[in-house]
């Protein structure tokens, strides 16, 4: 962001000849190697068959130490409607037993048919007992229902522990990171050691998200990690060995190279166009309007913090902000602004939006793809979805998916303008197709990329199709790329804090102008993509989707 | 404090650890009350209840941090 290698503007000629040296002496272009490093490495593994899961923390509810042991699950079909819920579980168990045994029901909307898969999993850090198993047992009626416990008992007699995985994690990117900051010119050893506590400090955010009652209020990693990280630089001050580790801009531009092989295009085609006519069309309206109304209406002086509000209210509210604060080389105070108020407006709109859907009787669909383009993270979405049903749950995280994709292209367009119109000075000659690429963020290179790669290659070569797809995500995506991503941007939270102070976050409200920003916008949005919820599942344009 | 950057501006060191110590405390006290599963009354709770009925996780920031919207 503001404080990047490549924004420094030395002459022309020792610009040019120091061209590629910028490939190992900018963070960007590090961003792209230890990005696409992760990204090979999972390829891979998943191309020779591995069984490589990179270490995440699990949930948890009364025992922290279960966060760092996997669960065990099993798939099982038509679980009794009694034991659907924790509190079937606890009224059906005794307490201990149910605590540890889960039930999950998916839903999902793949090439135009509703599938549901459900599953049941125990927390293995302590091994079913015989006792537990039958304690289960009685409750069930179905023979393949006893057979799938008497599996999950087999599977839990070896906890799997992730603390040896965590560390190697660690020591392997901080490794990667080490590296780079030498071949930067800086000190590895220094930042070593401002590193280690810092990943430690991502581990306590995440343990603190993924605690059971925590993960209902959809107050996620970043907003802890962030809290964490102010804490120390607004009370004691952030020690200059700590400062040494915060290499934030590196944390976030490979986080963003991994968060672009998350993003298929193939989806939407999965998905269907309805979802498309929601979510895109809605967006780039949000987003220019937005941007007029904060630079000309309320003459906001920093543009970077105008579009990176208005990207996070028009796509996905933090991973949008992230993406966008990159791409503009935002201050660190505007992203820490942009993603508080987000956080809170999401968890706002996640209260609000059900009950108001409910009173006015608006139908679920349109319910749903109401708050698919408008709640901001993708979870509340899911969340709110749920309440109204699960078509409402269905067609919202369908449009939310779809809106999700938008970032790759919102981040990459906004670098463009960003280059050639905002950084430029006026009275210059329009800047060359070279010169443009000179300036370009290099890392939103990798971030399209690594999109362009996974979508158009790396699925067809997993068998193409809904078969590739599912491929790519489980396998590539879901066992380590997603997990790595998570880390770098809960690192890069911690960073972002620990460099923030509460007096220049203070100015940056400036009057209050971004909460009105954010709300306007946010309203416009509300309206907008009302309009087309009902253009595209209210029957105005198209019937509703058939789903039963 | 001049090794330090972004602290308050000339803090005696016990007053900055004194702040750094409230802080944290307060900040415990908010996360320990939050684990409780404290819902508001009302519609205003809905959400919150019913995620925490069903395991419902809404932290992810990103689709596919989402257990339901990514294949087994």
């Amino acid at each position: 962001m503001a404080e990047d290698t490549h924004t420094a503007e030395p002459n022309q000629d020792a610009r040019r000849g120091s061209r590629w040296r910028e490939l190992y002496k900018t963070e960007d272009w590090w961003a792209v190697w230890i990005g696409f490093a992760i990204l090979l490495f999972a390829v891979a593994v998943a191309g020779f068959h591995g069984h490589v899961k990179a270490p995440s923390i699990q949930r948890w509810t009364t025992n922290p130490l279960d966060a760092f042991y996997s669960d065990v699950t099993v798939k099982v079909k038509d679980w009794p409607e009694t034991l659907r819920s924790a509190t079937a579980l606890k009224a059906a168990l005794p307490r201990e037993t149910a605590d540890q045994l889960r039930y999950k029901r998916k839903v999902r909307y793949e090439e135009g048919q509703r599938k549901t898969s459900e599953t049941i999993g125990w927390k293995s850090r302590r091994p079913m007992s015989e006792a537990d198993r039958d304690a289960i047992l009685p409750t069930l009626a179905s023979g393949a229902h006893r057979k799938a416990i008497e599996q999950l008992y087999r599977d839990t007699q070896t906890p799997k522990p992730n603390f040896m995985a965590m560390a190697v994690l660690m020591v392997v990117l901080g490794a990667g990171f080490a590296l780079a900051v030498a071949m930067m010119g800086g000190r590895a050893r220094s930042f070593a050691t401002g590193y280690l506590v810092i990943f430690l400090l991502g581990i306590l955010a995440y343990l603190i998200a993924d605690q059971g009652t925590m993960k209902a209020y959809g107050l996620p990693y970043a907003l802890w990690a962030l809290v964490f990280g102010l804490l120390i630089s607004n009370t004691i001050g952030t020690p200059k060995w700590l400062l040494a580790g915060s290499k934030t801009e590196l944390f976030i531009k490979t986080g963003l190279v991994l968060l672009g092989a998350e993003i298929l295009f193939s989806k939407i085609v999965m998905l269907g166009s309805r979802g498309v006519l929601v979510a895109w069309l809605v967006t780039p309206c949000v987003i220019l309007f937005m941007y007029f109304f904060g630079t000309r209406v309320l003459k906001m002086t920093s543009k970077s913090l105008v579009i990176i509000v208005a990207a996070a209210t028009s796509v996905c509210g933090v991973s949008a902000a992230i993406a966008t604060a990159a791409a503009v080389k935002a201050k660190k105070d505007e992203l820490t602004l942009t993603v508080g108020m987000t956080l809170i407006f999401t968890v706002l709109m996640m209260i609000a939006m059900p009950p108001a859907i409910k009173a006015v009787g608006m139908g679920e669909q349109v319910g749903g793809a109401w708050m698919g383009g408008t709640i901001d993270a993708t979870g509340a979405v899911v969340a709110a979805g749920a309440l109204l049903g699960d078509n409402a749950e269905i067609v919202a995280a369908v449009v939310k998916m779809i809106q999700n994709i938008l970032i790759g292209l919102v981040a990459f367009c906004v670098a463009v303008v960003w280059v050639t119109n905002i950084e430029r000075d006026p009275q210059a000659a329009h800047p060359s197709v070279m010169e443009i690429w000179y300036r370009f963020p290099k890392f939103i290179v990798g971030f399209v990329a690594a999109s362009l790669l996974f979508s158009f290659v790396l699925i067809p070569v997993f068998g193409g199709g809904l078969q590739g797809l599912n491929a790519v995500e489980k396998d590539v995506i879901g066992a380590v790329t997603k997990t790595c991503r998570g880390w770098l941007f809960c690192l890069a939270f911690v960073a972002i804090g620990l460099e923030s102070d509460f007096r220049q976050l203070a100015g940056q409200m400036a009057g209050g102008k971004p909460i009105v920003l954010y709300l306007v916008g946010q309203g416009f949005n509300l309206i907008l993509t009302l309009i087309a919820a009902y253009l595209a599942f209210g029957g105005w344009l198209f019937d509703a989707i058939p789903m039963n | 404090m001049s090794h330090r950057i972004n602290g308050p501006e000339k803090p005696t060191r016990l007053a900055a650890w004194t702040r750094f110590a409230t802080g944290t405390l307060l900040l415990g006290g908010l996360i320990v009350t939050l684990m409780q599963g404290y819902t508001p009354p009302g519609p205003a709770g809905d959400v919150f209840r019913n995620n925490q009925l069903h395991d419902i996780n809404a932290n992810p920031l990103f689709y596919t941090d989402v257990e339901s919207l990514v294949p087994d």
